[in-house]
């Protein structure tokens, strides 16, 4: 009778196969990294740069359009900053005279700043005001991401129980089912909270003006995320990786632990040390709750509340991925081009942690054979999480292959990252 | 004295068969009062004894003896059977002769509720083939007294005709009665069951689990947890995945009131989610009571965090008697593989 709940999570399974190691020489092999490579290598994927420094508008540079419901580049840093080109700009230009063509550019580079702060600060307004509706609908800080995670859920075990699923899927593809949210509306929610941090950005740029620039390096916790510069943005993400993990070494945070054979092997939220759960929460880039509120939890030790908070990272990072993986692997019209925008692929590799310190993620995109290993460890990445799930080419549902606990798995894994097989 | 002897006289005999059987006062008396009931113990008290005396043949002017009688007080004290029933999970064939009885004398009383039940009882046993061909009267009649409750928008008949539609897997058709029940009527307990069936249809359906959800909260906001501890394991079953700090109580409910198949999976949430052995081993000891292969293998891992030698020793033997079975070698066989490391520690020590 209730098939479909039994479906949900089968503990005589998970019991037996969670101690079952996963190798990670295997996760390159498997059929999804596969399938993901050669989308990527037949250009059915492609990452592009999203914005021109030299137009005014925020248009492709390449031919490419972003595709809509995937991609959300308003609310996110750029991976450029062009002081080069501007200064470049200035030195061919017969109008400015050779004695002032260092001012000038420099200045320009000011300006360029300026201006940049102040399309950041209107796309943060726009973002948080395009958002109101949405956030009416899926509250996200009060169970709306369980629900959606149940949503996913509830479709695995609809293709599970539909006849063609009895037949084993030839190759990796990804069943058309829609969720109530598209990608695009779920991260603008996530980073709507981004407005808060306005009045104490703008009160510094109104007084230091240019200057800010250098004051947001140091401090870059303190700007809008879309208003970061490249280098700000590597000492945040440095900030996020050192509090998160050592240089080498795995802490254990979260369900997966990683030991020097190469095996997985689990470890659930609970078995989390609190301060581990408090450097995570604190180093998330779009923090769902305040930090002193977390500063209590930690000092109070309510252990349940830092894992509820942590839980819904995870629940965040299930829907993202589901969402993406979606969009890529879509069925219906498998030859119709999917476009990412190189600022989502860096954010994506931040969020989940799949860089070593100080690696410059926006240097890296800007290049290709950077570009490559950034994409190469998303996809280890997603075929570690989702190959052989029903979703995509397997028989068992997300609950089944990880657990109940498991579903919150994401860490620094330094190994994805060092791996040969990339 | 003269009028004590004369009350002695008087007085019915009382079995002491029915003594035996018959739950104490002070039990009643609880029931009484979550039921809220119209009369008192005082005044059902002599018509359970005479009921439980009163043989098929025999009619009993029951007005005439008892004027302060309705026919729903007999429905009422039925249902202090039912419910002492349903608390304790215990069937006594004379308490379950004298339910029976109740909700006779109450139909022949006219109350609608007994007639409905009834009709659907005659209906039933006819679909099972348990009536015999001279019965088809009794089945005409029953269809008889149905159609005329549903056109009196009858809340009980509406909700058996979606019980019976429930049963026979029409679907569609049970939630259109069940909607039709939840508009006469959404805050009694029998809304709270209505709720509780309403919400395992809706699971069935694609994207129905929001609805699903709402409706098992409702279910358990209204039904006692003794009524809905079913509906308590489902909902925990839904939340279990996203999220097991909500499911986690749920699940506790349905294990105070002994519901079987909440052990293993709370056992499995504390020991895989909360990381709490001590608690997750007490969940799989009580699995282990009836016999569940999976508390088994649980309570084995649990051994091994703890480090409880002598125990998991006890637990792998009783798993290879577990090995003779067909149907659970196989499972026992997997695990036993998986967890070869272990036991040559165990073997060691």
């Amino acid at each position: 009778m209730y098939t479909r709940l039994v479906m949900v999570r089968r503990y005589a399974t998970s019991t037996v196969t969670k101690s079952y190691p996963l190798r990670l020489q295997h996760l390159a092999k498997t059929p999804l990294y596969e399938a993901l490579d050669n989308r990527y290598k037949s250009g059915t994927l492609q990452i592009v740069q999203s914005t021109n420094w030299n137009t005014k508008t925020t248009t492709s540079s390449s031919s490419e359009v972003l595709t809509e419901t995937l991609n959300s580049t308003r609310s996110l840093p750029m991976t450029k900053f062009p002081r080069q080109e501007i200064l470049e700009q200035v030195k061919l230009d017969p109008k400015v005279g050779q004695w002032r063509k260092f001012i000038t550019g420099w200045f320009r580079i000011g300006i360029y700043l300026l201006k940049m702060y102040k399309s950041g600060i209107q796309d943060t307004f726009k973002v948080f005001w395009d958002t109101r509706n949405v956030k009416r609908e899926f509250d996200i800080k009060n169970g709306s991401l369980a629900k959606l995670v149940r949503e996913i859920e509830m479709s695995e075990v609809t293709i599970k129980l539909s006849p063609s699923s009895l037949s084993k899927k030839a190759d990796v593809k990804a069943a058309s089912i829609p969720l109530s949210i598209n990608r695009k509306q779920l991260v603008e929610l996530i980073r709507r909270d981004q407005i808060w941090k306005l009045p104490v950005f703008f009160s510094l740029v109104f007084i230091f003006e240019e200057i800010s620039a250098l004051i947001f390096t140091f401090f870059p916790r303190v700007c809008p995320y879309n208003c970061l510069t490249p280098g700000g943005y590597k000492k945040l993400s440095n900030i996020y990786i050192k509090d998160t993990t050592g240089i080498n070494d795995n802490r254990g945070l979260c369900p997966l632990e990683f030991n020097k054979q190469g095996n997985i092997k689990y470890k659930p939220p609970y078995a989390i040390p609190i301060e581990n759960i408090y450097s995570f929460l604190k180093c998330f880039p779009q923090s769902m709750i305040s930090g002193w509120k977390l500063y209590i939890y930690k000092k109070l030790k309510l252990q349940k509340l830092l894992c509820d908070q942590l839980e819904k990272i995870y629940q965040y990072f299930l829907i993202d991925d589901w969402l993406l993986l979606q969009g890529i692997l879509k069925t219906e019209d498998g030859a119709a081009k999917v476009v990412l925008s190189d600022k989502e692929l860096v954010n994506c590799v931040m969020e989940r942690k799949l860089y070593r310190k100080d690696e410059d993620l926006n240097e890296m995109v800007n290049d290709s054979l950077g570009k490559n290993i950034l994409l190469k460890r998303l996809f280890l990445y997603w075929s570690l999480r989702y190959d052989e799930t029903v979703s995509f080419n397997g028989e068992h549902t997300f609950s089944e292959k990880w657990g109940v606990d498991n579903i919150s798995l994401l860490k620094y894994n330094a190994e994805i990252v060092i791996t040969k097989d990339i | 004295m003269q009028r004590f002897v004369s009350r002695l006289v008087s007085a019915p005999r009382i079995s002491n068969k029915f003594l035996e059987s018959f739950p104490k006062k002070r039990t009643i008396n609880k029931v009484l009062f979550q039921l809220d009931t119209r009369l008192t113990y005082h005044e059902m008290y002599p018509i359970f004894v005479q009921v439980s005396q009163l043989t098929n043949k025999e009619s009993i002017p029951w007005k005439k003896k008892y004027p302060y009688l309705k026919s729903s007080d007999i429905m009422q004290m039925r249902n202090v059977l039912v419910t002492l029933r349903m608390q304790n999970k215990f069937v006594h064939k004379d308490v379950l002769a004298m339910e029976n009885k109740l909700l006779n004398i109450a139909a022949e009383l006219g109350n609608n509720d007994a007639i409905s039940i009834l009709s659907f009882n005659v209906v039933q046993a006819q679909e099972n083939d348990k009536t015999k061909d001279n019965d088809q009267n009794d089945v005409e009649t029953a269809n008889r007294f149905i159609k005329e409750l549903y056109t009196r928008n009858h809340h009980l008949t509406i909700k058996l005709i979606g019980d019976t539609f429930l049963k026979n897997k029409a679907y569609d058709k049970a939630e259109k009665y069940y909607k039709e029940f939840l508009k006469l009527e959404n805050n009694t307990k029998l809304a709270g069951e209505v709720y509780g069936n309403l919400g395992e249809i809706q699971i069935k359906q694609v994207n129905g689990f929001l609805e699903a959800e709402k409706s098992w909260l409702k279910c358990i906001e209204l039904l006692e947890l003794e009524r809905s501890s079913r509906w308590y394991f489902l909902l925990a079953k839904l939340y279990l995945s996203s999220e097991p700090l909500r499911a986690k109580p749920l699940l506790e409910s349905c294990a105070s009131i002994g519901f079987k198949d909440c052990f293993k999976t709370l056992g499995f949430l504390e020991l895989n989610y909360f990381q709490n052995y001590e608690r997750a081993k007490e969940w799989f000891k009580l699995g282990m009571e009836i016999t569940d292969l999976e508390c088994f293998l649980g309570f084995f891992d649990c051994c091994l965090k703890l480090e409880d030698i002598e125990s998991a020793k006890n637990c792998l033997k009783s798993l290879k008697i577990f090995q003779n079975d067909e149907s659970k070698k196989v499972i026992v066989d997997t695990f036993l593989e998986s967890r070869k490391d272990s036991m040559k520690l165990l073997e060691k020590k």
